[in-house]
């Protein structure tokens, strides 16, 4: 009996070790799975509602409640590059011109995040100011085409010239789990305004 | 000890059937963020195609009635309905309907004026648009649009039958279309003035040759800039009329054709007004001659809110002539129009005579539409004028009155 004892014992006790072995292996799995799951949600869900509001400020382009205020269809976009727009539109349709502006900061500017490849991109309406509206940006990345389907390269000094524009944004996690960031991408490749040379 | 292990087991098991959920939920919305982002693409792309629908439906009949609903595409639907707003112009608003989601597009449209056009151009016959010209403003050829090098247009270019060469670039044929360039597009002259001829029949001032005395019939305007034009009626050379008034008392609505007649024309406009010239049956008539500087009294390009215009609307040419007693007298060295000027059958040029010689510019500032190119220059060594031509940015928004419209929509505006 005492020989059946002890044995139990070690039995008990192995069997308990594995357990233990398989708890902690599991709560890390499910640590690292909650951790990457909840960052893919939250970048995704980053991307679209950034990508719904891009996607209505650029279908606005040249747009103006009040028509007669765009003078000239083909002056829309005021300013362009590979990561900087600017053009004239009517944020909030109440029939004021106004600008609005993207552009995609420096990557220092993000230093607070662990993650070094994330830049803020910034959206400025009628104004100069920096004000961050997204962060975890990897890929800003503009590239405009002519009517005749030809590339612009940047530095662009005839915007009028621009017919197309794709976009490619790309977003990662600030912070990785294992070295794993999040990461979700998004790509229009004919991104443009009906108000854009309409007259 | 065993029981321990199977409490242990189940609670585990417990805690894991619990996480899975969650890791299980988050996928889930996740693919749900998707779907929502999907559904809404679908939603709007339903009532773009609608407003396409709705829009071509416009261009071929500017003066349906539009109104549909529930019309089925894939999976979605879309309602589409025009409305004529107080300004005349009509709002097209296309609702798309995909799942759960919504989306509306309202597009507005507005008669088009030929006024529009920095250069509008019904066939450009062998002339081409080279390296060293610039069109600026919305620019049209019914026909081929023909370019070598690199001409540089500033405007939309629009053509019926595409460009010469027909694909481009081509060798050093690579224009510049700042503005965007469109093929298939038909915007034709007016089959005549009619429209023009009722505008100044009511409320506007028509000119009708008398019977007698015997001579081409002409009147010679000579705007002033405060609001009045001086004007004299001729009739071969004997003078009939002659008198100053102001341009509303003359015109209400700001519309002075002379029919069966030419229209010679000068001055400084402070007003609006479009003088047209329409030769009925009456040969060597229905022409403007440009006899000197044309200006507003209010410049445009300094003030770009001013409200002068003029538009020159011809049934045949517009015409810079040489002097009265030429080559006596000499020819002015620059001459500056600003205007709308409009040859429904002609051209826009200036009488060229080598003895003029090289001269300076013809400073143009408003719209060009005529039937064929006209010429400022000839010879080699050229003589007569260069062309500085600029479009009135303001024609875009508002025109003469009553200037030639072109009976086809324009989308003013395209929210979606």
């Amino acid at each position: 009996m005492g020989n059946s004892t002890i044995l139990d014992l070690m039995i008990s006790i192995v069997v308990a070790g594995f357990l233990f072995l398989m708890v902690i292996r599991i709560n890390g799995g499910t640590t690292e799975n909650t951790f990457i799951y909840g960052n893919n949600l939250t970048v995704q869900e980053n991307l679209v509602s950034f990508v719904k509001i891009i996607e209505n400020d650029f279908r606005l382009m040249g747009y103006c409640a009040d028509y007669k205020k765009i003078s000239d269809p083909s002056a829309i976009i005021l300013s362009a590059d590979s990561n900087r727009i600017k053009f004239i539109t009517d944020v909030g349709s109440d029939g004021m011109l106004d600008t609005l502006e993207y552009f995609l900061g420096d990557s220092t500017a993000l230093r607070s995040t662990p993650n070094p490849k994330d830049r803020p991109l910034y959206r400025n309406v009628n104004s100069d100011k920096t004000t961050v509206f997204l962060f975890g940006i990897i890929e800003f990345k503009f590239h405009f085409l002519s009517v005749l389907g030809d590339t612009i390269k940047p530095p662009i000094t005839e915007p009028r010239s621009i017919h197309s524009i794709s976009l490619t944004v790309g977003l990662e996690s600030p912070a990785a789990y294992d070295k794993k960031y999040s990461s979700a991408y998004w790509r229009q490749l004919h991104l443009t305004s009906r108000n854009i040379n309409n007259r | 000890m065993g029981k321990y292990s199977l409490i242990l087991i189940l609670g585990f098991s417990i805690v894991v059937l619990g996480l899975i959920p969650l890791i299980h939920g988050r996928a889930s919305r996740s693919y749900e963020n998707y779907i929502d982002y999907y559904e809404s693409s679908q939603a709007r792309n339903i009532a773009i195609s609608g407003a396409n629908f709705a829009a071509n439906m416009l261009f071929q009949n500017s003066s349906a009635s539009i109104s549909y609903s529930n019309i089925q595409m894939g999976e979605g639907s879309f309602s589409i309905s025009t409305t004529i707003q107080p300004d005349s112009t009509i709002l097209l608003t296309s609702s798309g309907k995909f799942h759960r989601k919504n989306h509306t597009v309202e597009v507005l449209f507005g008669p088009s004026s030929f006024a529009k056009f920095g250069v509008y151009l019904a066939t450009m016959g062998s002339i081409y648009w080279t390296t060293g010209d610039t069109v600026r403003g919305p620019s049209h050829v019914e026909n081929i649009l023909n370019v070598y090098g690199t001409p540089v247009f500033f405007g939309k270019v629009t053509t019926l039958n595409g460009t010469n060469p027909s694909i481009l670039p081509n060798g050093p044929t690579n224009p510049k279309f700042y503005g965007g360039y469109q093929s298939g597009i038909s915007v034709s002259m007016p089959p005549n003035l009619n429209n023009l001829q009722m505008a100044a029949s009511s409320g506007g001032k028509i000119f009708t040759p008398p019977a007698s005395p015997i001579g081409t019939y002409e009147l010679y305007f000579k705007f002033n800039s405060n609001g009045t034009v001086s004007y004299k009626e001729y009739k071969g050379s004997i003078q009939l009329f002659d008198t100053t008034v102001g341009i509303n008392q003359l015109a209400p609505n700001g519309v002075i054709l002379v029919s069966g007649g030419n229209i010679k024309v000068e001055g400084t406009v402070n007003g609006k007004v479009t003088l047209c010239a329409t030769s009925g049956s009456v040969s060597g008539t229905g022409k403007i001659y440009i006899k000197g500087n044309i200006l507003y009294n209010d410049n445009p390009i300094d003030n770009p809110s001013s409200d002068d215009f003029l538009g020159l609307v011809a049934e045949k040419d517009v015409v810079i002539p040489l002097p009265d007693g030429f080559p006596g007298t000499t020819c002015p060295t620059n001459i500056d129009i600003y205007a709308c000027v409009f040859s429904r059958t002609g051209k826009f040029y200036a009488e060229l005579d080598y003895k003029m010689g090289k001269l300076g510019n013809v400073n143009f500032y408003g719209s060009m539409s005529s039937y064929t190119i006209g010429a400022f220059s000839a010879g080699s060594p050229s003589y007569g004028y260069s062309n500085n031509f600029h479009f009135d940015r303001r024609l875009l928004i508002e025109t003469p009155p009553y200037y030639p419209k072109t009976n086809i929509l324009e989308i003013l505006s395209w929210k979606e």
